[in-house]
């Protein structure tokens, strides 16, 4: 008998007798150890997997058909599914989709009641079922969720998804409109990127201004391309902030309909960025960025005629982080900024011109 | 082995399923779980005695604690991927049943990698072949299971 093949297996359960073990030792070399392990032990080999490759354990044996559900990492990637679809017939996409519903609806229902994490790519087809999956993530208590789909004009409106006590953090890439409620408070949130998408605030009250995203622990925010009116970020620990807006796209602000103006309730962005257009009072600081932090802009403007109000826009915000200890700024065709920008601004920055 | 030759006061005797007897430090002894609460409702005098785990198991156990505990941090990673690299496929297997009957914490964080990745994108035959699963469905029950799960199916590695 070698070393190693001496392995008892074991139902941990009480009193074997002899007989059973001794049969058990000296097993074959190639005994089926991994069933037996206990069901923690299994939960973190599964749960180190893609869902897609813990939900095929299921077919191995019949002792095996549940114990996927164990897993407390949720991970699947429909684009995989529909990167394939050349080499299927229209009928047999629709049927492997619809498994692919089923599925998630499955893993929503069996799964351990609480989630780790939870990252959901989804391409435009399975949108729609969206609203009900992020009702029964939120429910299992998830702290690291992240979704990306594809929409081309859809509303996410769980109100959970803002009032929920477990997040940790929250990424959301979906070109969509969701419904933030007048009250709302992620109270263990660290970390917030949202990319594409429009808030909606218009149920919660009329009065839009005293709109607040209440972020007690935030530290680090991102968002590219979103939309919104009157948002005041309430995130008094915030280390980042990240701010990308480019006025393309044709359902972006226009005069009449203006993005709205970030407030940002902090004593402590260390980091601020900021790319791409900036339009009037766009980010306002309050208070003023402190002395330790750093500031990287990148300024564009769309046309000619912008290059007035862009230079007032940017003096106005330079005007909030006047005192920071590092300051980088760029601009693209806006040489004539600088003038504007000069005669305003003196304090003992770094300045970096990228012209 | 060192281990046995470790002789203090308050060491605790383990025994294992091959009749081999271990001496342990009690800050060895606390890290695996299971002989922790052991150690609290036998007295301190008696022989613990491990059903299901044998010597090689426990000295490998012993060896992965003691090394770790010797190493410096920034030399830990490295240590643990030359550990796992020692470990044959069999006693890899052998080893995760005694960790997790011991509950050894940290060897609980660190052998699920190994397996996972090794296990990541393989079909289903070669996970039955790997485990050595024996395969009790009928052969209509498994095409049942693979339908509803067809889309888990896609881009499965060739064996």
């Amino acid at each position: 008998m070698s070393q190693d093949d001496a392995g008892v297996v074991g139902s941990s359960s009480v009193a074997e007798n002899d007989r059973s073990k001794a049969q058990r030792i000296v097993d074959s070399n190639n005994e089926d150890k991994i069933s037996y392990l206990p069901e923690g032990v299994l939960g973190k080999i599964l749960s180190l997997l893609v869902t897609k490759d813990a939900i095929r354990t299921s077919v191995l044996s019949k002792r095996w058909i549940y114990n996927w559900t164990l897993i407390d990492k949720i991970d699947l990637d429909d684009t995989l599914l529909y990167s394939k679809i050349a080499v299927y017939s229209q009928n047999r996409s629709n049927t492997v989709n619809t498994h692919f519903v089923n599925l998630v609806n499955r893993i929503l229902r069996h799964v351990n009641s609480s989630i780790q994490s939870c990252h959901l790519k989804l391409s435009l087809d399975n949108s729609y079922h969206l609203n009900s999956w992020i009702i029964a993530i939120l429910e299992k208590r998830v702290q690291n969720l992240r979704i990306r789909a594809a929409a081309i004009y859809f509303v996410l409106y769980p109100c959970s998804l803002f009032d929920c006590n477990t997040l940790v953090e929250l990424i959301l890439d979906i070109d969509c409109t969701v419904k933030v409620p007048m009250f709302n408070c992620l109270p263990k949130l660290q970390l917030l990127r949202l990319y594409g998408i429009t808030f909606d605030c218009s149920s919660s009250s009329t009065k839009l201004k005293e709109f607040v995203l209440s972020l007690p622990v935030l530290k680090v925010f991102a968002s590219r391309q979103c939309l919104w009116y009157n948002v005041t970020i309430d995130a008094p620990l915030l280390e980042s902030f990240y701010l990308e807006f480019f006025n393309n796209g044709p359902s972006y602000a226009t005069p009449t309909c203006p993005l709205g103006v970030v407030r940002v309730c902090t004593s402590g962005v260390a980091k601020f960025f900021y790319r791409g257009h900036l339009l009037e009072g766009i980010v306002v600081f309050d208070p003023p960025l402190v002395h330790n932090a750093s500031t990287d802009l990148l300024i564009e403007t769309c046309q000619k005629e912008d290059v007035q109000d862009t230079a007032t826009h940017v003096c106005v915000l330079l005007s909030q982080i006047k005192e920071v200890e590092c300051l980088k700024l760029a601009f693209r065709k806006v040489y004539f900024l600088l003038w504007a920008l000069l005669k305003s601004f003196w304090t003992r920055c770094v300045i970096a011109f990228y012209i | 082995m060192a281990e046995k030759a470790s002789e203090s006061s308050n060491s605790i005797s383990l025994n294992t399923v091959d009749g081999k007897i271990f001496k342990v430090s009690p800050t060895i002894a606390n890290q695996m779980q299971t002989i922790q609460s052991l150690i609290k409702a036998y007295d301190s005098s008696r022989v613990i005695s491990l059903p299901h785990v044998n010597a090689f198991h426990l000295s490998k156990i012993i060896e992965y604690l003691e090394g770790k505990s010797a190493t410096t941090v920034s030399a830990v990673k490295e240590f643990e991927a030359q550990f796992m690299k020692d470990l044959s496929l069999k006693q890899l297997k052998g080893l995760l049943i005694a960790v997790g009957y011991l509950k050894v914490n940290e060897l609980l964080e660190l052998m699920p990698k190994t397996v996972a990745k090794l296990i990541e994108n393989k079909s289903v035959e070669f996970l039955r072949k790997f485990f050595g699963i024996v395969n009790d469905f009928t052969p209509s029950e498994e095409a049942k299971i693979r339908e509803e799960i067809a889309w888990a199916f896609d881009g499965v590695d060739e064996d």
